[in-house]
């Protein structure tokens, strides 16, 4: 070899950077590539999580998850309505609230603060105060219902399976409000006035301003709190453990919940490890060809 | 260049000094006996341990408190990576029995006779500690089930405790007639809707069978289990317990009969200290067995106790500690701070405390059985708690219950 061909093999300006990043990648390789590649290698294993001795079953795992468990199809449900309710309803309503707080009033940071308050609060914290809300007997709902005479209204919010899972998601809905405030806001902060100004002139009305002006400019906005929304919609777990544990009769369950139980509780770490694993290629398989989708619209228009 | 070989060489020397560090602790003092238990358990243990110390300086004892809401996924995290404490707290039966068969457990039936266990413990307790003639765990404590009502309330409505179902029916049937849901329950907290059905088995199963049915030494499907099914769907339809059972907790539960809403509620003897905690007057209630008119009148009870890690070097010494812990002398010194009453024979509570000195009085004759949430295979359990649940809501009809238990208690899940 040639004195030249030996530097394109150790190029120092080309290494420098990677010996920097070495320490971090070493670290995360620990702590988050290993313990995903092993997960995933769990999931074909039948394993009580404790023992030494594990059982290679291929994928029965994932056939019996498919074909046997009723519970992962009803976990799975439940993420799909959280996503879609938070797509949806919740986001519909933090784009609102932004709209309404960036106009300016005297009193709107005030307004601010109590509408993003809840998202400081921890999900534990929310779950317990909200959980006692909806007793049925001592709750404040109930009571409230009650004291306007429409106590026929009044439910077993948490103990009734028609109301359970939809009343995990209003507290989800609750606590997650006030940071898809602040993302829309701090998006319409950025918007350029002078399109606007000229649509006016053009005779554009608001709605109209809204549909064709806002909604395209906050494109970037949107793919950040969609990516955010399917993502948190698929991994929430404090909530639903901490209101319902999964219950009643295992109706309000996530994936992340039934994974938790079959893990930890029913000492079926291989079934675990196998929701985990689809969890993940579930997430992966919405969120990435959105975020491509969505960058490549952003380059095109630019 | 230079400094290519410059962060090089810190690089080496950071890893080299990190896998250094752990080390450095050969020839340092006697190893430290090292527990695990609940965080909101027995207060009494660390001072406890400072009398071990005060007593042999030498030793040292090392203690981790895990929240109550963790502490059974811990607990098979801390085996399952190898780190486990020398001792542990821990439930008996089928539930302490998982780490038995799994080989985490040492066997302490030699320590036990050298200790004269049988008569410095209840064999009751005992019992719940033993798997196949093998002694698994010390006794801590032993609580019992019962019934506990107002006792105003009982003479308002001219009411006497039951001695058979029947009776305890009628008593049902005139809290109803007087607006007052007669149970007490939060199913939020399965185990605590589990021990009204546990009732139920017994009642209608005796002794016998529902022991071998808990473990599934014989088949579900039977008339038996059915009329159960058909008597647990029968009190939720007649509205036996409070409105809105299925989404409360059992903490929430036990304020309704704070309050004089409900009529009875299934608790351990624990509910005389809850009163007190709680600000309520104990003197008020009194308690029964749940009559299940079968001569034996079983009562359901499970105790806590210490576990001791089979694959550690260090079990000697834990059970010596485990040993002073249990000793007569501090168990009546701490004992309102280890959650009495206690598994270790004469060691009575204070006299204020009546209803748990009844119980203790109790124990000797007391005939018990297990709760299914420690007396089923972990897992079954939980299929347990989901058929009850739907039994109740009209979900499953009773053949399908009992199906459903059998097809689950033959996959099993352990």
């Amino acid at each position: 070899m040639t004195s030249s061909t030996n530097k394109k093999l150790f190029d120092p300006v080309k290494i420098e950077p990677w010996l920097y990043l070495s320490p971090a990648i070493l670290l995360y390789a620990l702590i988050l590539f290993y313990p995903v590649i092993q997960s995933i290698v769990l999931s074909f294993y039948k394993w009580d999580g404790m023992s030494a001795f594990k059982e290679f079953t291929g994928f029965n795992n994932y056939r019996i998850l498919f074909f046997k468990d009723p519970v992962f199809w009803i976990s799975l449900k439940n993420n799909t309505i959280f996503m879609v309710t938070f797509l949806l309803v919740t986001n519909s309503v933090c784009l609102a609230l932004a709209l309404i707080l960036n106009r300016p009033f005297s009193g709107r940071v005030v307004f601010r603060g109590i509408f993003y308050f809840p998202y400081v609060i921890s999900m534990i914290a929310v779950a317990l105060i909200w959980g006692w809300m909806y007793h049925p007997q001592l709750g404040l709902i109930n009571e409230l219902l009650r004291a306007v005479g429409l106590e026929s209204l009044g439910r077993t919010w948490l103990g009734d399976l028609k109301t359970a899972f939809a009343s995990v998601i209003v507290t989800a809905s609750w606590k997650a409000i006030g940071i898809g405030m602040v993302f829309f806001l701090s998006g319409l902060q950025t918007l350029p006035v002078s399109p606007y100004e000229s649509a006016k002139l053009d005779g554009a009305n608001a709605i109209q301003s809204f549909f064709y002006l806002t909604i395209p400019f906050l494109r970037e906005t949107f793919v950040i709190v969609i990516t955010l929304t399917v993502i948190s919609s698929f991994k929430v777990f404090d909530v639903v453990y901490a209101m319902t544990w999964g219950g009643p009769m295992r109706a309000t369950n996530v994936l992340a919940t039934w994974m938790y139980f079959q893990s930890f509780r029913n000492h079926n770490a291989g079934s675990g490890t196998a929701i985990a694993t689809l969890l993940v290629i579930i997430m992966c398989a919405i969120a990435i060809p959105y975020i491509m989708l969505m960058s490549r619209r952003s380059v095109s228009s630019q | 260049m230079k400094k290519i070989v410059g962060v090089a060489i810190c690089l080496v020397l950071l890893v080299t000094t990190s896998a250094l560090a752990g080390g450095g602790q050969e020839g340092a003092a006697a190893k430290p006996v090292t527990i695990m238990l609940r965080a909101s358990s027995k207060p009494g243990l660390e001072k406890i341990m400072e009398d071990y110390i005060a007593k042999y300086p030498e030793r040292q004892v090392e203690i981790t408190r895990v929240p109550i809401q963790n502490y059974f996924e811990q607990v098979s995290v801390v085996h399952a990576s190898g780190t486990a404490s020398d001792m542990w707290e821990y439930w008996g039966v089928e539930t302490g029995g998982y780490y038995v068969d799994k080989g985490f457990t040492a066997d302490i039936t030699q320590w036990g006779k050298d200790h004269n266990w049988d008569t410095k413990f209840s064999s009751a307790s005992l019992k719940q500690f033993n798997r196949q003639g093998v002694q698994y765990g010390m006794p801590l404590t032993m609580h019992a089930m019962f019934l506990f009502y107002q006792k105003p309330m009982f003479q308002k409505y001219g009411m006497t405790v039951p001695k058979t179902y029947k009776e305890l029916i009628s008593i049902v049937d005139k809290f109803k007639a007087n607006g007052i849901s007669p149970f007490s329950v939060g199913a939020k907290d399965k185990w605590h809707l589990m021990r009204i059905t546990d009732s139920l088995f017994e009642k209608y199963c005796g002794p016998k069978l529902r022991d071998e049915l808990l473990v599934f030494k014989t088949t579900w499907i039977r008339p038996e289990v059915i009329n159960i099914y058909d008597e647990l769907r029968r009190w939720g339809e007649q509205n036996y317990f409070n409105p809105g059972y299925l989404g409360v907790l059992q903490r929430e539960a036990k304020i309704l009969m704070y309050q004089g809403k409900t009529g009875m509620i299934l608790e351990g003897e624990w509910w005389e200290k809850n009163c007190t905690d709680d600000g309520q007057d104990p003197s008020i209630y009194d308690f029964f067995i749940f009559p299940t008119d079968w001569p034996e009148n079983r009562t359901s009870v499970f105790c806590e106790g210490w576990l001791f890690n089979g694959k550690s070097d260090n079990v000697p010494a834990a059970l010596e500690f485990g040993e002073f812990y249990t000793s007569l002398e501090e168990q009546k010194k701490y004992v309102m701070d280890l959650a009495p009453p206690s598994a270790v024979l004469g060691v009575s509570v204070p006299a204020e405390y009546k209803i748990m000195n009844k119980v203790i009085g109790m124990f000797p004759t007391l005939n018990a059985f297990a709760v299914t949430d420690q007396g089923m295979p972990p897992g079954l359990w939980e299929e347990y708690a989901f058929v009850q649940e739907n039994i109740l809501t009209g979900n499953m009809t009773s053949q399908e219950g009992a199906e459903y238990m059998e097809e689950k208690g033959k996959e099993g899940m352990r």
